[in-house]
């Protein structure tokens, strides 16, 4: 008999051969229950959110509060990915927080552009209701789950706008790499309770693209996604492929679920 | 294909506890002995193939045709191994990487087992899906979302390795070294 005639006998002799552990009913059946819980409430899981990512946002939105509030932050976004059915991290240590917050900065473009190991593309084509600009650099925190520990990542710039009605929104530029997982299309964050108890969460949409060796990151709060596409364009940025792609409800406005 | 149910009890597991615990209880070697020849990790393969019964227990009041449920739950185990293995972190303890749990009987098993270990996941889950399950291209694109040609080309590579491992060693091709050990 040939080689490839012999393929199939011998990969189901092959996979046969595997003994099977006793059958864990109880975890299946807990497992189906949970999941279907859950999508009952989320039919677009596959999206999950970066607790690093989460935690940057807290360091640059608040870079001198209190450790406490910046872990409260993350909470509330580690909570929405829980409720969403994902797997979070283990909660950032106050050391690794209090050392980012330590190295944010505020800085000029010049200076953002001396500390970071990208070339800096600033953002064009804003809104034209923006009225004050900020800068910031700081190392972002990230979690490894080959050794389970946090450490001090590369250094990133946020651009942070303020509009003429008050409302304000950021832009994250740091270094592209090209061996990074594709983003999540949404990010999540969980609110105070409806007047019923239920969690609620609500969901941003995320736009990444690229200008050389940078990756720039929008998220539509305080902004929406046509403007951030206008930015976009002007920068000629090249749009990146991100991890859950659905349809419905890609708006550009923020969305809040209820859970029951 | 080696997951032949009978429909009876497919159609009563849509409603009957008793019954959804024997379907269970025969998908679940299945599951995972699949899980474990893509992920060539036995603890990894256990939690995939875990999340791929509990897929089937939810997904199987929605399954309109029960005489493709074979068909229909190799799909979800072999995605939830593609799954799995997108989620392993890169770096792994020594312990978990081996070959616990998969001995084999005969040497012509274990050359296959060491082929398979050179292809990627999902050249691997190709092969399950053609060769054990017997989905056609066509199928397995459908089941792991993407074109046909690209399963053809995994097939045609992982085909070659596959029939390497198979084949005769012609002793003229080997090292003198090992024709001869004692001569050096």
């Amino acid at each position: 008999m040939s080689a490839d005639a012999r393929i199939p006998t011998a990969l189901d002799a092959m996979i046969r051969g595997i003994v099977a552990p006793p059958v864990p009913l109880d975890a299946i059946h807990r497992r189906a229950r949970s999941a279907r819980a859950t999508r009952a409430a989320f039919p677009f899981l596959r999206v999950a959110i970066a607790a690093a990512a989460l935690l940057a946002i807290g360091i640059v939105a608040f870079p001198s509060a209190s450790s406490a509030l910046i872990q409260g932050i993350e909470a509330r976004y580690r909570a929405a990915l829980q409720a969403l059915g994902g797997v979070a991290g283990p909660p950032v240590p106050r050391t690794i927080i209090a050392s980012l917050q330590s190295q944010s900065t505020a800085a000029t473009l010049q200076g953002a552009r001396s500390r970071v190991r990208f070339t800096l593309v600033p953002p064009v084509g804003l809104p034209r209701d923006v009225v004050a600009e900020t800068i910031r650099t700081a190392p972002s925190g990230t979690y490894s789950k080959a050794t389970r520990a946090w450490t001090i990542g590369p250094v990133y710039v946020t651009f942070t706008y303020r509009r003429a009605d008050g409302r304000t929104f950021d832009l994250r530029a740091e270094r592209y790499d090209p061996q990074a997982a594709p983003t999540g299309r949404y990010m999540f964050e969980a609110l105070d309770p409806a007047a019923d108890g239920s969690p609620r969460i609500v969901r941003h949409r995320r736009l990444v693209w690229r200008n050389g060796d940078q990756t720039m990151t929008a998220i539509a709060q305080g902004i929406g996604v046509a403007e951030i596409e206008s930015i976009r364009h002007a920068m000629h940025g090249i749009a990146l492929p991100q991890r859950g792609a659905h349809a419905n409800g890609s708006g550009s406005r923020s969305t809040v679920y209820v859970l029951p | 294909m080696p997951l032949a149910l009978d429909t009876d009890l497919i159609e009563r597991a849509r409603g009957d506890g008793a019954a959804l615990d024997a379907l269970v209880v025969a998908v679940w070697p299945e599951a995972y002995r699949i899980a474990v020849s893509i992920l060539r990790d036995p603890g990894l393969a256990e939690d995939s193939a875990q999340e791929a019964c509990a897929a089937i227990v939810r997904a199987l009041p929605g399954l309109k045709n029960v005489a493709g449920f074979a068909a229909w739950s190799y799909r979800i185990v072999v995605n939830a191994a593609i799954t799995a293995a997108r989620r392993r972190p890169r770096v792994q303890s020594l312990e978990t990487v081996g070959d616990a749990a998969t001995t084999f009987d005969t040497s012509e098993a274990m050359d296959l087992h060491a082929a398979l270990a050179r292809l990627s996941v999902v050249q691997r889950a190709v092969v399950v899906l053609h060769y054990y399950a017997g989905l056609d291209s066509r199928e397995i694109a459908a089941a792991i979302s993407a074109p046909s040609s690209t399963v053809r080309f995994h097939l045609m590579l992982a085909r070659r390795a596959l029939r390497k491992a198979l084949s005769p060693i012609d002793p003229s091709t080997m090292p003198s070294d090992e024709v001869l050990p004692h001569v050096r």
